[in-house]
């Protein structure tokens, strides 16, 4: 019964595995190693920004604007490159701390009582129209070459944007479920009342994940320059989506209170095995089945939560009272 | 002579922990029936299950001798049988109109609201229990004592068999509980069985015909009024075998740990409160509900503003700021509620127990799961909580092992001053003895220990000192030893005929208009809320056409107000969504969905009807499915609309091969002018003028707002969620449909990605517009001059030369501010 439970719990992240089986036998392209590690660089936006709304989906909110802030973050670095002549490395930075500051922007509105879910549809506009106003009729394409061989040139036999998901989910990993802002979130998510009462910092923790978010956003957005050579402010329109699919087939719980990011890396990995599966058929495909897997599975979750919390209610029935 | 309602042999439990224990009660029409005992003493169970919201674990209900069975409150509620709740819950958005509407049913006329008539019932009932309130306040404005007339005056106009009234003056000032008492005793004289439950003597004495006491759970004594005194009634309620060992008292002469002097409450709750705590001394803080202790005990731990008064911890003097602060000064709190303020119910016993330490218990910021494990091993052992192990969800313990890992995780905080708020509510005798002994060793080490409870017993065999408090202030301060339970009991009772106290704790009412003409609380209700939009609008367009010269020439109004209608359509299937407590992010692609498929039928020669209905099914398709998804999957609509927002744009790719052209000839009609507007604004005006009709005068209109305001609310009053959600989301999906026909008639063309920025245009309009995002407010006018304030900034860049770029950052821009001020809005409201 016990097990039984734990299986309901995991069920997304067991969907995402059987679904990740369909596809490895019925496309031939994921037979071969290196086909998995150049499907890298094609993700690396989704898969960033999946394990940076992690620590957010946590504690029961949502940020729809990453995307947003990371298109923003890439506009950023053209026009600091281009338009006020600073050197590439100082664009490059700038861009990140452009997502850091709308990832503060996000926390600040959230702390003043804005839902996340309300506040951060909001800001999804607001960053992507900066995004589209900064970017003006002419985007920079003009990068140095340097930068897209950067991207594309191997480091130690791996790709240069794989070895910064290792590094960004390990440092997720650690900080999420080995330090004590990591561990509070869950008390945030699930019952932000009690965890006020606990005496936990609410309000920092709010704007931490938050800017963590933001600060993401922006390495995507210096990720997109590198690897298009390009600032395009109508790029990449549907990454949050794709993101909270990451999330959502990882078995994190979309209210909060229970996740875990080993959950997302398998999300991580079946929509993007899925994504360049169907990246053969028609792309209008795309769109319909990933809403469709992701509404399907998010039901399926709840369903099997809410079973597996009857289940465990009733197998731990305290013990009769005995007198002490 | 026919028995209203008679109870017998009445038992109930909760947790294994029994609340009534084989209660009797027997009502006799035209009398007034007195319901007292301490709290926690099974009055508010024995009403709820009266009442039919509780079912009894055993015994009988009987009405007019034959035995009954009320499934819910519903049912009791036909049966004659009115509860006034002391937790009074109306729809703090809707009116007070609106409110009895709900308690009591809206008078019909032809299948719509009749308000003229129910303005005439609600005057009367009002009228009736002497409340001043007028007809066209929002609910959420009135302080609590006008709220509870209001909720007495819902129940006392149904023409009851039964009244059940539960603590009803405690928020009344004296000159409202005398009309009260009026008119109670005349409906007494008219054949009604009234039940008041109450811990005013005076009152009771005054107005009751009979008397019951519960204690633990038990009828100890039932009798005529005139039969008894208010001593004596008090000895029943508390006398009882001290099952606990007395404490051995300390002698006090540790240094004062905690001091306050003149603590005064930011909200009123509690004022000009001083007293000391010693190390090692036990202050018990007795009082009843409402009476201000909790918020005293919350305030010095940070989590409620203080105005005025002194606080000072081990003689440093400190200002109560957060609770993160005040831990680390050596304060802990243990909530009152422990399932709302205490408990993370789905996550493990051992992460409970080491919530309060996760920072301490990290070295460097670094906490591994061992040691996290251990010390919830260390906090939990001593406590002797039965539980299989640690990993299991906390919400599966029961109440005394709960208390007691809270208890735990703030014990190893190692405080200097415990301030404990209720411990022992809903716990086991065992535990409760275990809790006890716990505080006793704590106390042993030197930890100044506030024990706050209103169980007197408790209170008076664990304390050294105590203290009464009585509405929001200390009345008594004694030793224990010299303290007897029945002074106690009486110390803590409210003088109900106090002079001149307006009851305490109120604010002073805003928003209440003059209950005149209807007319005249419609124009005021219009000037407070869209007139400042309308006013805006009116500066802004004068201020464009001065600075451009061409801002208002005919063309380009005709222009801003057939984009306007469009947006205004869009804006209203967004608000009936938002309104009703649903949000939908699909609302774009759905729009370019119908758009695309309806327009092929046109660009291939299909009539006109045809097309607007085929447009206005595939949106309404689409509404039900996202209304369906959420319900059925129980899943928040933003991952469902998330979801069916790449759906739907993945079928319009797939359906459109490529972009749909509709050549100008068979669309121009519907551009043409017809009394100097559009065609198309015009048909936009006639479905807003359906929409404002539904909302305001139709029942299901109501019960859409109504829900959107309160759902739990809403729920009492039998509406169901599920119908008014489809309702709702097709509806949106219908309007959508037809404006994806309207819209392409405007463009002539349409490509699958078009309309993908109409959701937040649309969201942003209602927003702007008076609706609230959370649900329960809004307005159609509003809605439709938020469209055209949206288009007319649009326009406005165009002339002004801003390049179009930055239109999508001024939508984002106007959608931020507007959220924002909602946001800032509803902390504000109470």
């Amino acid at each position: 019964m016990k097990y039984f439970i734990v299986l309901l719990r995991s069920l997304p992240w067991l969907l995402a595995v059987l679904l990740l089986l369909v596809l490895v036998a019925n496309v031939s392209a994921f037979g071969k190693a290196r086909y998995w590690l150049s499907l890298a660089p094609q993700f690396f936006a989704i898969a960033a920004l999946a394990i940076a709304l992690t620590p957010i989906v946590l504690t029961g909110g949502i940020d729809l604007s990453v995307g947003s802030t990371a298109v923003l973050s890439s506009v950023l670095v053209g026009v600091v490159f281009r338009d006020l002549g600073a050197p590439i490395g100082v664009a490059l930075i700038a861009g990140v701390l452009g997502g850091l500051c709308c990832g503060l922007f996000n926390g600040l509105l959230v702390n003043l009582g804005v839902l996340p879910l309300v506040a951060t549809l909001a800001t999804r506009e607001l960053f992507r129209g900066l995004a589209l106003a900064l970017s003006g009729d002419n985007p920079v394409t003009q990068f140095p070459p340097e930068l897209n061989a950067l991207w594309v040139r191997p480091l130690l036999g791996l790709p240069v944007s794989l070895w910064g998901l290792i590094v960004l989910w390990l440092i997720a990993y650690a900080v999420v479920h080995h330090t004590w802002p990591g561990r509070m979130l869950l008390a945030l998510g699930d019952n932000s009342e009690a965890a006020r009462f606990a005496a936990l910092p609410v309000r920092r923790l709010q704007l931490g994940i938050y800017a963590a978010s933001g600060l993401v956003a922006g390495l995507c957005g210096v990720g997109l320059v590198l690897k298009y050579g390009a600032a395009k402010a109508d790029a990449e329109q549907s990454l949050e989506l794709l993101a909270i699919a990451c999330v959502v087939m990882g078995g994190i719980r979309i209210t909060g209170g229970a996740g875990h990011l080993g959950g997302t890396l398998v999300g991580i990995l079946t929509v993007c095995a899925l994504l360049a599966g169907l990246s053969a058929a028609a792309s209008t495909w795309r769109d319909t089945l990933t809403g469709a897997v992701l509404i399907a599975v998010a039901v399926l979750g709840e369903a099997a939560a809410r079973w597996a919390a009857v289940l465990e209610a009733r197998s731990y029935r305290p013990p009769t009272e005995s007198s002490p | 002579m026919s028995q209203p309602i008679e109870l017998v042999g009445i038992c109930k439990s909760f947790a294994g922990t029994p609340a009534l224990r084989g209660v009797d009660l027997a009502l006799r029409p035209g009398s007034i029936h007195a319901l007292v005992g301490e709290n926690g003493a099974g009055k508010s169970t024995l009403m709820a299950i009266l009442a039919g919201l509780l079912q009894p674990d055993s015994g009988t209900l009987l009405q007019d001798g034959q035995p009954v069975h009320f499934a819910d409150a519903r049912a009791a509620w036909r049966a004659g049988i009115v509860m006034v709740h002391q937790e009074v819950d109306l729809f703090t958005d809707l009116s007070v109109l609106e409110n009895l509407g709900w308690q009591q049913g809206f008078p019909r006329w032809a299948g719509c609201i009749d308000w003229t008539t129910q303005r005439k019932r609600t005057a009367q009932a009002l009228a009736a229990v002497g409340s001043p309130v007028a007809l066209d306040a929002t609910a959420g404005t009135l302080t609590p004592g006008q709220r509870q007339l209001v909720e007495i005056a819902g129940a006392v106009s149904r023409q009851a068999r039964v009244l059940i009234l539960d603590e009803p003056t405690s928020s009344l000032s004296a000159r409202e509980s005398h009309r009260l008492f009026e008119f109670l005793r005349r409906f007494r004289a008219e054949g009604t069985a009234i039940v008041y439950v109450s811990h005013r003597f005076e009152e009771i004495f005054a107005l009751a015909d009979e008397i019951t006491v519960l204690r633990d759970g038990q009828r100890v004594w039932t009798g005529p009024a005139d039969q008894t005194t208010p001593q004596e009634l008090i000895r029943h309620m508390v006398g009882r075998d001290v099952e606990v060992t007395r404490r051995i008292t300390s002698s006090g002469t540790g240094r004062v740990r905690l001091a306050c002097s003149g603590l005064t409450a930011a909200n009123g709750s509690f004022r000009n409160v001083s007293l000391q705590v010693r190390g090692g001394e036990i202050l018990g803080v007795y009082g009843l509900i409402g009476a201000g202790r909790s918020e005293w005990a919350q305030a010095i731990f940070g989590l409620e503003p203080i105005a005025q008064g002194t606080l000072a911890i081990d003689g440093q003097p400190i200002h109560p700021s957060d609770p993160g602060t005040m831990a680390n000064l050596g304060i802990a709190y243990v909530p009152e509620d422990r399932l709302r303020q205490g408990l993370c119910r789905q996550l493990s016993v051992g992460y409970n127990a080491v919530m309060t330490l996760l920072e301490r218990l990290a070295i460097h910021g670094w906490l591994p799961p061992n040691r996290e494990r251990l010390a919830a091993q260390k906090i939990i052992e001593p406590l002797r909580v039965r539980l299989a192990n640690l990993e299991q969800p906390i919400g599966t313990l029961s109440g005394g092992n709960q208390q007691k890992v809270i208890l735990g995780r703030w014990l190893a905080r190692e405080p200097r001053v415990l301030l404990l708020d209720e411990p022992t509510r809903g716990v086991d005798v065992g535990a409760r003895a275990e809790i006890y002994t716990l505080i006793h060793d704590l106390s042993q080490r030197g930890v100044a220990i506030v024990l706050i409870s209103s169980d007197l017993p408790e209170v008076l065999s664990q304390s050294d000192k105590l203290a009464v408090f009585r509405e929001g202030e200390l009345v008594a301060q004694l030793p224990a030893h010299e303290a007897n339970a029945e002074q106690v009991a009486e110390l803590a009772l409210p003088t109900s005929l106090a002079q001149g106290m307006e009851g305490f704790g109120s604010r002073a009412p805003t928003g209440t208009t003059a209950s005149g003409c209807w007319i005249g609380g419609h124009l005021w209700a219009f000037l407070r809320g869209e007139g400042v939009l309308a006013c805006f609008l009116i500066v802004f367009f004068l201020a464009m056409h001065l600075s451009t010269g061409r801002f208002l020439q005919l063309e380009n109004v005709r222009n801003l107000v057939t984009d306007s209608a469009l947006l205004g359509l869009c804006a209203l299937g967004a608000a009936l969504v938002l309104m009703a407590g649903g949000l939908d992010i699909s609302l774009g692609a759905l729009l370019a969905l119908s758009a695309g498929v309806a327009g092929q039928l046109w660009e291939r020669g299909a009539s006109l009807p045809v097309v607007v209905l085929v447009a206005v099914t595939v949106g309404a398709a689409g509404g039900l499915a996202n209304a369906a998804l959420s319900l059925l999957g129980r899943v928040h609509p933003i991952v469902v609309t998330l979801g069916t927002m790449s759906i739907y744009r993945g079928l319009t790719l797939w359906w459109l091969g490529q972009d749909v052209q509709i050549p100008p000839p068979r669309r121009d009609w519907l551009l043409e002018s017809w009394l100097g507007l559009p065609l198309v604004s015009w048909v936009v005006l006639g479905i807003a003028v359906g929409a404002w009709f539904f909302l305001t005068y139709t029942v299901a209109g109501r019960q859409l707002i109504a829900l959107g305001s309160n759902p739990r609310a809403a729920h009492r009053v039998g509406i169901h969620k599920s119908r008014v959600w489809l309702l709702a989301f097709t509806v949106q999906g219908m309007l959508i449909g037809l404006a994806g026909v309207l819209y392409l008639a405007r463009s002539g063309a349409l490509q699958p990605t078009s309309h993908e920025s109409r959701t937040l245009e649309a969201i942003a309009a209602a927003v702007v517009g008076g609706v609230a995002i959370t649900g329960g407010r809004g307005s159609v006018l509003g809605l439709l001059l938020g469209a055209l304030l949206l288009v007319a900034i649009g326009s406005a860049c165009v002339f002004l030369q801003v390049s179009t770029r930055w239109q999508q950052a001024v939508v984002g821009a106007v959608l931020l501010l507007a959220v924002l001020a909602d946001a800032l809005g509803r902390e504000k409201r109470p």
